[in-house]
């Protein structure tokens, strides 16, 4: 069984999905039975399950402890940007090995149908790791690789994409900020998009990513074209999860030790990661 | 302290993998993948429970390497093979060389990148792995050159030591019986004689025909014929071979029982044969699958020690057997296959969830199930049920069992329930399911169980299901499937109409994909479809229609409705099938009745709570019944001795069963479903 994790608030479902009546939800084994009332969502220890209670915030239900403050509800970092859709997607794996996968862009150009670069830009690749005592900070930067989405996202060919994320573990999540610019200026495409994936382990074999969406257009001129942006984004966003979702089977037997595995430089955060994740996540919920 | 995260997870030692230990000696090679299954993908095979990816680039060179990419561990059988013939990883395209030597696209500069490799070499449209470059080539089987006819296949669910066996035991016997016309009556002048070689042994067997064979030529009764067995440990094969003396056919195969892990192999088998017609070579190989049966035989998995009749008697005659016998198992003991990481039978319940719902037809819903705790599961044999508890909306709880309604695959266990009423009240579990089953909704397993599954051997196969009885019989179809073994097989199908069959699809698929499988849909309603992979009867199923489809000699496998089960038992034993090649489940306490026989012993039954006396009489099926018919209710759950909801204690006396129970029965109770008194009985009621 996996260590109790509801010292944090976790999103587990999204609003739309209990409209009324009970759903029932697991987090770290142990589940609960989410219901709506006339005003309020109440939660119900199932099984040997410890009382809980929820939170509506962002779209989502959040579970998290009964005696938690108010203070310990969920804050995501959306200054500036607007909300464009929220989803969970399902990942047959363990958590380690679906944020694993979550925590370098070396995968992209294979994994992704979209995300990513082409084999002959790697010279051009910029990446960047900062660890720290409570976080990790990653940057990568490199020419887009082309493809239908490019005008949808108004773009033009030869553009790079800059993603820069920050893994916290209060819970798991990353927040990944994803813009455009063109090379030569170095000015910034209108579109800026924005993704916290929160990383909810389900069971020791399953985990729940669940994203929310957010997007901004600048300059203000340009934002008549928010409608489109506000249907582009979160369906970008749901293929891209996809796509790891429909890999990480392959991968899910991998251990958690890194111990015998070929690391290159892009697994430098990794390894923070996970020494993060056991003291900052699992041990702290045991203690 | 273990990182939590890997709970409930194989955790495997990586450091350093058998390679060469996997191939069992560095210079013998193993049979791995047919040529053909290698088109622009890699494909992976396991040997002695290290997994290989092979693959071949578009120029046709050979590549083998261990399955799993040095740099995050993904399996490189799920990778690409990339335009220069190297094989890429799915994951961060690293890619590979056939030496293993590997490259990280997105940091070039990156050493240690390579991953361990093994020889591949193609003949007989196999590839063949080996640790070394050493010998192989054209000398694979250098012994007696004869024209190359044809090889095959077979996948069996058994370690290697127990194929051994097989191959060692009846199905040999079988095989000089029912294809040189040898039978147990002519035994006595059949000599066989045993010799130590360098690599293992040579066993010759001799004696005269005492009927006529058609096959590999025309050869009168009364020829003499000789088969030789030679076992060689490096690399690990037996050669059978048949001659007649003073003939110019000669028959032989060559046997590879490969490792693929601790509990299953892959038999590869080479045909080679002399015969004077230039076209018989190709006759042959519509012999392959039923000389393979007798090989292999056990795709049903129960039996694989000769039956017991015939064992002490070939022991005593032949004690080359024996000797053979115990230089297999000393051989087999020294052959890698892997650590056994298959997950075990669990006892008690265990807790699982919905995982996907699918409508079957309007009255049957098919729930894949897995546990909770995200645990490996065991795998069963198809056929097998799972006793089911689950939590009803009041609060009580209720037992049922359900056959698995697929052959076994790694995403959990697959049941179909029918929608059921009983005296015009709606079916207590199977309408909960119905009604409340959801993604997420839980219930508790029992490890599967059950003896209704497919018989061993090479007869073929007649699977016939009325309504949700198709459940079991539809795994052991695709039991079957899975083992390569093309037995023949009659899949007979009795509903009412075309939209109560469920499963249409996934049935239309098998049909298609095997030759050897033909599914007879019998409809009452009599409108037939037009366009069908099936064969449409209208009408029921009845002993006639049966025994036009199927042939007698078959081993008949009978699941559905007691009715069904009530009228097709007797008729069949009527005409002439032996209860030995009777197999049938009922979904209820009928099994119990269709298996009474003989006279009831006169007995005197005391339920001691209520101090109730009862003659035992005979026309009940079971002590709960007879219970039920003096006012005491015993709380049941499957009746057919799976669940043990019925085990009471017994304070005096003893009981037999009627059919064996599903679990064991602990010293002093006993599952009151299914026995009946061995004369007076008292029971803790
Ligand atoms: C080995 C096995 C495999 C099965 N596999 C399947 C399957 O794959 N799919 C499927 O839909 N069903 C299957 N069944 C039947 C299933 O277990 C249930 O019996 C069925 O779903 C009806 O249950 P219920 O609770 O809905 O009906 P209910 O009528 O509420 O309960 C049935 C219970 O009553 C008992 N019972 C039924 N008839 C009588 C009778 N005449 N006299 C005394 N007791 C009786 C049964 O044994 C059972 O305990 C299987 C049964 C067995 C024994
Ligand atoms: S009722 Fe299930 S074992 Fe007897
Ligand atoms: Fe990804």
């Amino acid at each position: 069984m996996l260590p109790a994790v509801t010292r944090f608030f976790h999103p587990v479902l999204p609003s739309r999905e209990l409209s009324k009546g009970e759903a029932v939800v697991t987090l770290a084994g142990r589940r609960y039975g989410l219901s709506r009332g006339r005003s309020e969502v109440g939660a119900r220890a199932l099984g040997d399950a410890p009382p809980a209670r929820v939170c509506e915030r962002y779209g989502y239900l959040w579970l998290g402890d009964e005696a938690l403050p108010a203070s310990a509800e969920p804050a995501i970092d959306d200054e500036g940007f607007e909300h464009v859709g929220c989803f969970g997607a399902r990942f047959e794996a363990p958590l380690h090995v679906a944020f694993d996968n979550f925590s370098e862009d070396e995968h992209t150009p294979w994994v992704h149908h979209f995300l990513g670069w082409r084999e002959a830009d790697l010279s051009r690749l910029d990446f960047r790791s900062e660890n720290h005592p409570d976080r990790t900070e990653v940057r990568y930067s490199a020419p887009q690789r082309p493809s239908v989405w490019t005008p949808a996202l108004l773009l033009l060919p030869g553009d790079h994409f800059h993603n820069q994320w920050v893994t916290r573990f209060d819970p798991v999540r990353t927040v990944y900020t994803l813009h455009w610019f063109d090379p030569k200026t170095r000015r910034p495409r209108p579109v800026v998009s924005r993704f916290a994936i929160y990383f909810v382990p389900e069971t020791a074999g399953r985990t729940w990513l669940h994203t929310f969406a957010m997007a901004r257009l600048e300059p203000a001129s340009l934002r008549f074209l928010m409608p489109v942006v506000r249907r582009v984004v979160p369906f970008l966003g749901r293929n891209e999860v996809g796509d790891d979702a429909r890999w990480i089977p392959n991968v899910a037997g991998t251990p958690f030790s890194f111990e015998g595995m070929r690391l290159g430089r892009f697994d430098a955060p990794l390894v923070h990661n996970h020494h993060l994740l056991e003291t900052l996540y699992w041990q702290a919920s045991m203690g | 302290m273990a990182s939590p995260a890997t709970v409930g997870h194989k955790v495997v030692t990586h450091r350093t993998l058998p390679l060469v230990g996997a191939l069992h000696a560095p210079d013998a090679p193993w049979p791995a993948v047919p040529l053909r299954k290698l088109g622009g993908r890699p494909v992976k095979v396991e040997l002695a429970g290290v997994p290989f990816a092979v693959w071949r680039d578009a120029k046709g060179a050979l590549g083998a390497v261990l399955d799993r990419c040095p740099h995050r561990f993904a399996p490189l059988s799920a990778g690409r093979i990339r335009p220069d013939g190297r094989l890429a990883c799915g994951y961060h395209g690293w890619h590979f060389d056939a030496r293993g030597q590997g490259v990280s696209p997105s940091q070039p500069g990156l050493t240690g990148c390579s991953v361990p490799s093994v020889m591949a070499f193609e003949r007989f449209g196999w590839v063949w792995l080996a640790a070394r470059d050493a010998p192989p080539g054209g000398e694979l089987f250098d012994t007696e050159p004869l024209p190359f006819v044809t090889s095959w296949e077979a996948w069996v669910p058994r370690r290697l030591s127990a194929v051994l066996a097989t191959l060692d035991q009846c199905p040999a016997l079988d095989l000089l019986r029912a294809r040189l016309g040898w039978d147990r009556s002519a035994a006595a002048g059949v000599r066989c004689a045993r010799e130590a070689s360098p690599e293992g042994f040579v066993e010759r067997w001799e004696g005269t025909l005492d009927r006529a064979l058609a096959w590999p030529a025309r050869v009168p009764e009364g020829t003499s014929f000789r088969y030789e067995r030679s076992f060689r440990e490096v690399p690990l094969r037996a050669t059978l071979r048949l001659s007649w003396p003073g003939r110019p056919e000669v028959v032989r195969a060559e046997l590879f029982p490969v490792p693929e892990g601790p509990s299953s192999t892959r038999v590869v088998v080479f045909l080679f044969a002399k015969v004077a017609s230039a076209a018989l070579p190709w006759a042959l190989r519509g012999r392959i699958p039923a000389l393979l049966g007798a090989f292999t035989a056990d795709p049903g998995q129960r039996r694989l020690t000769p039956s017991a009749d015939d064992e002490p008697a070939f022991a005593v005659r032949f004690p080359a057997l024996v000797q053979s016998r115990a230089a297999l198992r000393a051989l087999a003991a020294r052959v890698p296959t892997g650590v056994d990481q298959t997950p075990k039978p669990w006892t008690g319940y265990k807790t699982f969830e919905v995982v996907e719902r699918r409508e079957e037809t309007a009255t049957m819903v098919t729930l894949r199930l897995r546990p909770r705790d995200g645990s490996a599961l065991p795998s069963y044999l198809p056929g097998q049920h799972v006793t089911v508890r689950v939590t009803l909306p009041d609060g009580a709880r209720a037992v049922r069992c359900y056959s698995l309604s697929r052959a076994p695959s790694e995403d959990g266990y697959q049941l179909t329930v029918q929608r059921t009423t009983r005296d015009g009240r709606p079916g207590l579990v199977s309408c909960y399911l119905h009604d409340h089953a959801r993604e997420g909704t839980t219930a508790e397993l029992r490890s599967p169980s059950g003896r209704f599954v497919l018989a061993p051997g090479a007869l073929p196969v007649a699977l016939v299901a009325g309504g949700v009885g198709l459940t079991p019989l539809l795994a052991m179809a695709q039991g079957l499937a899975n083992t390569g073994a093309q037995r023949p097989c009659t899949l007979l199908l009795g509903f009412h109409s075309l939209s109560q069959v469920p499963f249409r699809e996934t049935l239309e698929a098998l049909c298609r994909a095997h030759r050897w499988l033909r599914v007879v849909l019998c409809l009452s309603d009599g409108a037939l479809p037009e366009d069908s992979p099936f064969t449409c009867v209208a009408g029921r199923i009845t002993p006639d229609v049966l025994l036009a489809h199927v042939p007698a000699e078959a081993e008949f496998h009978l699941c559905g409705p007691a009715a069904m089960l009530a009228a097709l038992t007797p008729a069949l034993l009527d005409r002439g099938i032996p209860p030995e090649r009777l197999h049938s489940e009922a979904f209820g306490p009928a099994s119990v009745v269709a298996l009474r026989a003989g006279a009831p012993p006169a007995a005197t039954v005391t339920f001691a709570r209520s101090g109730l006396q009862v003659p035992w009489d005979g026309h009940t099926s079971s002590l709960v019944e007879l219970a039920r018919n003096h006012g005491i209710t015993i709380p049941t759950g499957c009746c057919v001795g799976s669940c043990t909801t019925c085990m009471t204690k017994v304070l005096a006396g003893s009981v037999e069963y009627r059919q064996a129970p599903g679990e064991a029965v602990p010293e002093g109770q006993c599952l009151v479903c299914i026995a009946v008194p061995r004369g007076d009985l008292t029971l803790d009621w």
